[in-house]
C-alpha cells in the first residue's frame, strides 16, 4: 500500500491546481502499479518523447494546458532530442509545418521550466547526476549510463512519468531506486574482447539480446572513454530492457548470481554480419552522433578530417546537443566549410524523413537498429575512419 | 459472479467487452485516428476499441504508447475501461492522463472466462458478470 504524506494527499486533491493534481495522480498510479510503499524526492529529471511525430497534436495540447495552468518543473530538468534542428530545419529537409509544430513543443517545455538543450546525453553537459543522487530519467541509454557509470539511481522512466516527477520533484520508491532491486541477477562471460566505440555499441546490443530486465555482471573490460560508454549504453538499450550493468573488474568481492550466459566470438561475428559491418562500394549518407556527440567527439572528427574535404555528392551528417553545438561553434563552422552537416538537438531516427532506397551507414548500432526497424532502410555499420576515407578526399 | 481486481485508476463502468490474448503495443498496433486494431497478427485485428471494456494480458513496445491512448481519448475513440493481467508504466500513464479506468491482477483468469461481446459491469474494483 502506497503511503502518502499530508502534503502529497493535498496535491492529489487538487490544492495546487489541475496540472499538479494530474502529475501527482500519475506518480501515485505508477507507484501503485509497481507496489511502491512511498514516494522519494528526486534531484533531477530528464524527459523523453519530444518529437511532434510521436506525441502528436493531442500530446502538444496536453503540454500546453499544463504550461497555461502555470505548472513549472521543481528540479533541474532537461529534454530529449526532437525531430528537427530548430534552426537548420530546411537543411535537414523537414517540412515547415512540422518544424513549426516541433518548435511549439520545445517552447512549451521551456515555459514549463525545462532546459531545452534537446540531448539524449544530458549527463555530458547539462544535467549530470552525482553519485548517490536519486533522479527520474527517461531515454533508456541515459538510464543505463546514470545507473552504471555514475552510480546514481533512476528507473527507466517514460516521457510522461519523468515529466510528472519533474513537476512534483518526487518519484515512487521501487525498482532501480532501491538497493534490493539493484542486486546483480546474472553473469555474462564474453570469450572475446572488443575495442573502439562502434564495437562497444555492438557488445551492448549483443548482451541485451539475451537479457530481459536483468541486472547483469559483465566479464568484459569496462569501456573507458566517454564515447565507448555512450555507444555501449545505446546498443544495450536498443536490444533490451536492462537499466543497470556491473563490470566484473569493479566488484570488490564475488557476487552470487542464479544465471550465467556465455557469449562467443561467433555470436559477435553473426551480429556484425546481420548489421552489414563492411565497407560498401557506395553510401548515400553517413550518420554519426547516436547517442549525441560530445565536444570531444566533435574535435576528434575534426582532427580525422584535417586536410580533407567532402567529395561532392557525399552526405555526412553529425548530431549533437545544442550545448555541444554552442561550445564547439568554431570547429563546427570549420567542419561545415568542408561540406559536413552538423545538427543541434535533433535525432536522425525520429526525424520525419524518408530514407527509402538510400544506402545509409552509421557508426552506431542503436541508430542502425531503429533506422532499419522504423524506417525500413538498408543500413551498414561502418567505422567513422572508413566513412571519412569513403566520403572525403 | 464477482471477480476482484486491483484498481489503478478507479471508476464504475458497464459495457461490452473486447478480449485479446495478445500483448498490445499501442504505438504500432492501434490507429489513433480510427481507434482500430491495425496489427494483422493480433487476434482482434480490425476491431474498434471505442467504448469497449478492453481485456488483454499487458502492454509492450514504445512508451509513446501512452500518448496514443491519450489521442484515442481526445478523438472519442478510447476504450471505456481496460483490464489487464499486469499494468505497466505505459498503460498506467496513458490511462491516468486520459481518465480511462484501469484494473489489473484479476483474481481469476478473466481472459478464459469472459468472451468478446459480453456485457459486464465493474463496481468498486469488482468485475460483475450477469447471469
Amino acid at each position: 500500500m502506497l503511503e502518502l504524506t499530508k502534503e502529497e494527499e493535498k496535491i492529489l486533491e487538487g490544492e495546487l491546481g489541475e496540472g499538479y493534481r494530474i502529475a501527482m495522480k500519475l506518480i501515485v498510479g505508477i507507484g501503485e502499479a509497481f507496489e511502491a510503499k512511498k514516494l522519494i524526492e528526486i534531484t533531477r529529471a530528464h524527459i523523453a518523447g519530444i518529437s511532434y511525430e510521436n506525441i502528436g497534436e493531442e500530446g502538444l495540447q496536453f503540454l500546453k494546458e499544463l504550461a497555461d495552468g502555470g505548472v513549472k518543473v521543481k528540479v533541474p530538468t532537461t529534454i530529449n532530442p526532437c525531430g528537427t534542428d530548430l534552426e537548420q530545419w530546411q537543411e535537414m529537409g523537414v517540412r515547415e509545418e512540422f518544424f513549426l509544430k516541433q518548435k511549439e513543443v520545445v517552447d512549451t517545455y521551456s515555459r514549463l521550466g525545462a532546459k531545452t538543450s534537446c540531448s539524449c546525453t544530458p549527463y555530458v553537459i547539462d544535467n549530470l547526476p552525482s553519485p548517490g543522487e536519486h533522479v527520474a530519467f527517461a531515454e533508456s541509454s541515459a538510464v543505463i549510463y546514470v545507473n552504471s557509470f555514475l552510480n546514481a539511481y533512476t528507473n527507466k522512466e517514460s516521457g510522461l512519468s519523468a515529466l510528472a516527477s519533474a513537476i512534483i520533484g518526487k518519484t515512487p520508491y521501487y525498482g532501480l531506486q532501491t538497493e534490493e532491486e539493484r542486486k546483480a541477477t546474472c553473469y555474462v562471460k564474453t570469450e572475446f574482447e572488443v575495442e573502439g566505440h562502434l564495437l562497444y555499441g555492438v557488445l551492448g546490443y549483443l548482451v541485451g539480446k539475451y537479457l530481459a530486465n536483468d541486472v547483469p555482471i559483465l566479464s568484459h573490460r569496462k569501456p573507458s572513454s566517454l564515447i565507448e560508454k555512450k555507444e555501449f549504453c545505446g546498443g544495450l538499450s536498443a536490444s533490451s530492457g536492462v537499466g543497470l550493468v556491473y563490470f566484473e573488474e569493479d566488484l570488490k568481492r564475488e557476487v552470487e548470481v542464479k544465471n550465467r550466459l556465455i557469449l562467443k566470438e561467433e555470436d559477435l561475428k553473426r551480429l556484425l554480419n546481420e548489421f552489414n559491418y563492411k565497407v560498401p562500394e557506395r553510401i548515400d549518407f553517413f550518420f554519426s552522433g547516436c547517442p549525441h556527440l560530445s565536444p570531444d567527439d566533435v574535435e576528434t572528427i575534426y582532427r580525422l578530417l584535417e586536410g580533407r574535404e567532402l567529395k561532392s555528392g557525399s552526405k555526412f551528417w553529425l548530431f549533437a546537443s545544442k550545448s555541444t553545438y554552442e561550445k564547439e561553434a568554431l570547429i563546427i563552422n570549420k567542419l561545415k566549410k568542408k561540406g559536413i552537416s552538423i545538427f543541434a538537438g535533433a535525432c536522425p531516427v525520429i526525424a520525419p524523413l524518408n530514407y527509402k532506397g538510400m544506402k545509409i551507414a552509421t557508426d552506431s548500432i542503436k541508430a542502425a537498429h531503429y533506422l532499419r526497424n522504423l524506417k525500413g532502410t538498408e543500413v551498414y555499420l561502418m567505422d567513422i575512419k572508413d566513412a571519412i576515407k569513403n566520403a572525403s578526399r | 459472479m464477482k471477480i476482484k481486481t486491483r484498481v489503478i485508476h478507479a471508476a464504475d463502468v458497464e459495457g461490452e467487452t473486447l478480449v485479446s490474448n495478445f500483448p498490445i503495443s499501442f504505438y504500432g498496433d492501434i490507429d489513433k485516428r480510427s481507434g482500430m486494431v491495425i496489427n494483422p497478427k493480433s487476434d482482434i485485428y480490425g476491431e474498434s476499441l471505442k467504448d469497449k471494456i478492453l481485456i488483454f494480458p499487458y502492454t509492450v513496445g514504445s512508451t509513446v504508447g501512452s500518448w496514443v491512448i491519450y489521442a484515442l481519448k481526445k478523438n472519442n475513440l478510447a476504450p471505456l475501461a481496460m483490464i489487464v493481467d499486469k499494468a505497466d508504466m505505459i498503460l498506467a500513464s496513458g490511462c491516468i492522463i486520459s481518465n480511462i479506468p484501469l484494473f489489473d491482477k484479476p483474481e481469476l483468469n478473466v481472459r478464459s472466462i469472459i468472451k468478446s461481446g459480453s456485457r459486464i459491469r465493474i463496481e468498486g474494483g469488482y468485475i460483475i458478470l450477469e447471469k
